[in-house]
């Protein structure tokens, strides 16, 4: 599998190493100017999407056809690609904090919000990873262009779907109360809220491997 | 002999083409050309045999295993005319992605490949010719000293200079009696060159597997008129074609025909005038 992941990271690093830089000085800028950690957050869920772009280089080049006469088992050319997924996302997430730090050392504010930096970078994470994971399993099910857009079509669907029930005013009678509860709960246990996050991120990260190996093994190139 | 290669029966099934039946055999130490026109099912056979798509039936021998299992896939070097590497990456990073693929990858080998074609190591692919990109395909496929080559269209749109230096090395490969290679190729030229038996495809079903000099021995092309060919024991011909020209047959057992019809012009038959006979059509 050592190999595959090196295919992977090496590939994609040869599209987007200019862009990546580009962007990572740009955001780390942004953040540190504008005082706002959206940006660093930002990139982490950008880095998944760049990795995803392993799954077209392939389809480019026909590996798919090429991986399967290689001494590899179905298994890990489906979890390599999870793996490097994971990767990309672990370099955003480094550098999220690295620059969230810097950011509060130059505005002065490292002191009072540092835990803040890693409980959110904490939870974004298991969010990037959860999403991630069913998007390379849309991807290796379908392709990664109609992963993308299945992707962005659910996002939307439940954006949308939350204004038109409030539209409708069905939300009216929604107990906002006890979200507010479960929000002042989170805020009290913040620790455990990212612990919870993470574990679940990581059962999502496994299911989904799991089903995408099945996928795989199905396919005909 | 042994057989690196062994399928029986095999089928697969798709809308509108079929692969029925399909038996053939890779012995050690030789080449089989695969020929067929395009659609035959060269390039399904090939997927089959190394696992790249599952046969409805028939069985496959792959160095005496299953192709799913991975061991029997560790000693074979594939080469398709349209699967690789990601354009972007050096022959360089390739050998270092395949080190961590084959247990038995020889990085000194690969780059002595190489150099021998002339090939930049830190140079991406995408920046070479067709030729030298096939090159590297060959260099890749070889490195981890394979037992068997399954080449698809590897000389396909290289030049003659480049298919000589392919096809010397294909030669090269086989000289132990251990090796053996199986080529699916358009260019019938090169099999008659380095092939020792042909397998011939057509419309999903195997023809014939015979050795190649015997093939070329034992089949002719009778020039007559119609009604001479009529004269003929069906046995002996396998197609004809008459045209504005007069007729032609495609026929087996040369010397039995010159008994048949005394005086009858006979030319020896190429491998691609057999496949355009029994393909039914027109030849020059």
């Amino acid at each position: 599998m050592r190999g595959l992941v090196y295919k992977d990271f090496s590939a994609l690093m040869g599209v987007y190493k200019k862009n990546l830089l580009l962007v990572a000085v740009l955001y780390g800028f942004m953040a540190v100017a504008m005082k706002n950690d959206f940006f660093l957050y930002f990139g982490i869920w950008m880095m998944s999407f760049y990795a995803l772009t392993a799954f077209s280089l392939d389809t480019q080049c026909g590996w798919d056809r090429y991986a399967r006469t290689l001494p590899i088992q179905d298994w890990k050319i489906v979890a390599a690609k999870f793996v490097v997924g994971l990767l990309y996302i672990g370099i955003a997430v480094a550098y999220s904090i690295v620059m969230g730090v810097v950011s509060r050392i130059v505005n002065g504010t490292l002191a009072h919000s540092w835990g803040g930096l890693l409980s959110t970078t904490g939870l974004i994470t298991a969010i990037v990873v959860a999403s991630t994971s069913v998007i390379y399993f849309l991807a290796i099910k379908f392709s990664p262009e109609k992963a993308r857009t299945y992707f962005f079509i659910v996002f939307v669907a439940i954006f949308a779907g939350f204004y038109l029930l409030d539209r409708a005013g069905i939300l009216e009678d929604f107990p906002i109360e006890r979200l507010q509860a479960f929000g002042l709960w989170l805020e009290g246990h913040i620790a455990l809220a990212v612990l919870l996050a993470l574990l679940a991120a990581a059962a999502v990260f496994l299911v989904m491997l799991a089903a995408a190996c099945g996928v795989y093994r199905r396919k005909e190139f | 002999m042994e057989n690196l290669i062994e399928v029986h029966g095999l089928c697969k099934h798709y809308k509108g083409f079929a692969l029925e039946n399909v038996d053939l055999t890779v012995p050690a130490g030789t080449i089989v050309g695969l020929i067929g026109e395009n659609g035959a099912g060269k390039t399904t056979t090939l997927k089959s045999i190394l696992h790249v798509i599952r046969p409805d039936g028939g069985t496959i021998r792959l160095l005496g295993g299953d192709p799913a299992e991975e061991a029997s896939r560790s000693e074979v070097g594939v080469v398709f005319e349209d699967a690789y590497f990601y354009g972007g990456l050096s022959a360089r990073q390739i050998s270092r992605i395949m080190s961590g693929i084959h247990r038995n990858w020889d990085s000194g080998l690969f780059f002595d490949y190489c150099r021998r074609f002339e090939l930049e190591e830190k140079k991406p692919v995408k920046d070479f010719s067709r030729g030298m990109r096939m090159k590297m395909s060959l260099a890749t496929a070889l490195s981890h000293h394979p037992r068997l080559l399954v080449l698809d269209e590897a000389t396909s749109g290289l030049d003659p200079v480049v298919r000589g230096e392919l096809l010397d090395l294909f030669l090269e490969f086989i000289q132990d009696e251990a090796h053996s290679i199986l080529l699916s190729s358009h260019i019938t030229a090169d099999l008659e060159r380095v092939a020792d038996q042909i397998a011939y495809i057509h419309q999903g079903r195997l023809l014939f597997q015979r050795d190649k000099d015997e093939l070329l021995e034992d089949t002719a092309i009778l020039r007559c008129a119609a009604g001479e060919i009529d004269r003929l024991p069906k046995e002996l011909v396998l197609a004809r074609h008459s045209g504005p020209m007069g007729a032609a047959a495609l026929v087996r057992s040369p010397e039995e025909v010159r008994r048949c019809l005394p005086g009858a012009v006979l030319d020896q038959a190429r491998i691609d005038e057999m496949m355009q006979f029994i393909a039914g059509r027109d030849i020059q």
